[in-house]
């Protein structure tokens, strides 16, 4: 087993194979962190491809300061971010064929199991704004901690620590909502 | 006694267990008499479940495949330096210009060379006559029409 470093120095010398070991180390953690942005299948693989892509060629210019992952989590989020504000400019048409909505919806199933507290949680994760749930999501989902968290946003600690602090404000908030709804 | 802010800010490594015993011990105290901080404790513990469970996804096998094949494709087009680039499309545009000269220009030359090859296989069958006619009148065999 090479470590990163060592498949970094056989891909800047353009090994195919170190490259698609590095790619197999990482794609599962690059696709699902891809997914849980953009919520298409389709989409988040075309993602990853292109974050993989960048990476590759950009190579040369990673110095190991922080860890691969992040560095990659990094390239990751500016990707999903890019794309998901090209799809708030440019909206898809709704279809029935939209792989979208054949995806589980988070409303359908929190109305499926309303008395299950962390299904609720998750909802009301995947409806806070993007800045404060791409926080949530490296903490809890990818377990990042501040340091990582920050250097995969390109914001500093005391920024992460702010959107977590607000972004658990308003998950208690919209469960609080929720709640009221329900009683 | 601990303070409120200062409870909150170790309840994350709280519900990750990764807090001291004699710390955790004292926390717990503080959350048994704190309503506040129990609501924010059971938040994060559920948040901190919810990602240690949440399912970790796999792109399609041919993936890592797909993407280095791309990789190589892009960094073989992208190793073509601009010079090449450039002398490519000079000589590109250099035969698209010369072509209509040189055309009418290989057609005189063809002629010429046919020209040429007729008036060297003339030239051979004359020196044949030549070479006959003199064996002829060396070996007295040569009869002039007239006579």
């Amino acid at each position: 087993m090479h470590s990163d470093q060592e498949l970094v120095e056989a891909c800047c010398r353009g090994d195919r194979a170190a490259a698609e070991a590095l790619v197999r180390r990482y794609q599962s953690v690059v696709y699902t962190l891809a997914l849980r942005m953009l919520g298409d299948t389709q989409e988040a693989e075309d993602a990853a491809q292109t974050v993989f892509l960048n990476a590759l060629r950009s190579l040369h210019l990673f110095r190991g300061g922080s860890s691969l992952k992040t560095w990659l989590y990094r390239i990751t989020v500016n990707e999903c971010s890019a794309r998901t504000k090209l799809r708030k400019r440019f909206p898809r048409p709704a279809s029935d064929d939209d792989p979208v909505a054949s995806l589980p919806d988070q409303n359908r199933l929190a109305s499926d199991l309303a008395n299950d507290k962390e299904q609720e949680t998750r909802n009301a994760v995947a409806a806070l704004p993007e800045s404060y749930r791409l926080a949530v999501i490296l903490r809890y989902f990818e377990d990042l901690s501040y340091e990582e968290t920050a250097r995969a946003l390109g914001i500093s600690v005391d920024t992460v620590k702010v959107r977590l602090f607000r972004a658990r404000a308003m998950l208690k908030t919209l469960l609080a909502e929720r709640e009221d709804l329900r009683s | 006694m601990m303070s409120c802010h200062e409870v909150q800010s170790l309840l994350g490594d709280l519900a990750r267990g990764a807090i001291e015993q004699n710390e955790a011990a004292r926390l717990s105290t503080h959350l048994r008499e704190c309503a506040e901080c129990r609501a924010e404790f059971e938040l994060e513990s559920r948040l901190v479940r919810i990602g240690a469970n949440a399912p970790v996804f796999a792109p399609p096998a041919d993936f890592a495949a797909k993407v280095v094949a791309e990789w190589q494709r892009v960094a073989a087009v992208e190793t073509v330096t601009p010079w090449e680039i450039l002398k490519n499309a000079l000589s590109e545009v250099f035969r698209a210009a010369s072509d209509p000269i040189l055309q009418p220009l290989l057609l005189v030359r063809c002629e010429i060379d046919e020209t040429l090859a007729n008036a060297r296989q003339a030239l051979c069958e004359a020196s044949e006559i030549v070479s006959m006619t003199l064996k002829q009148v060396f070996f007295g065999r040569f009869v002039p029409e007239n006579k």
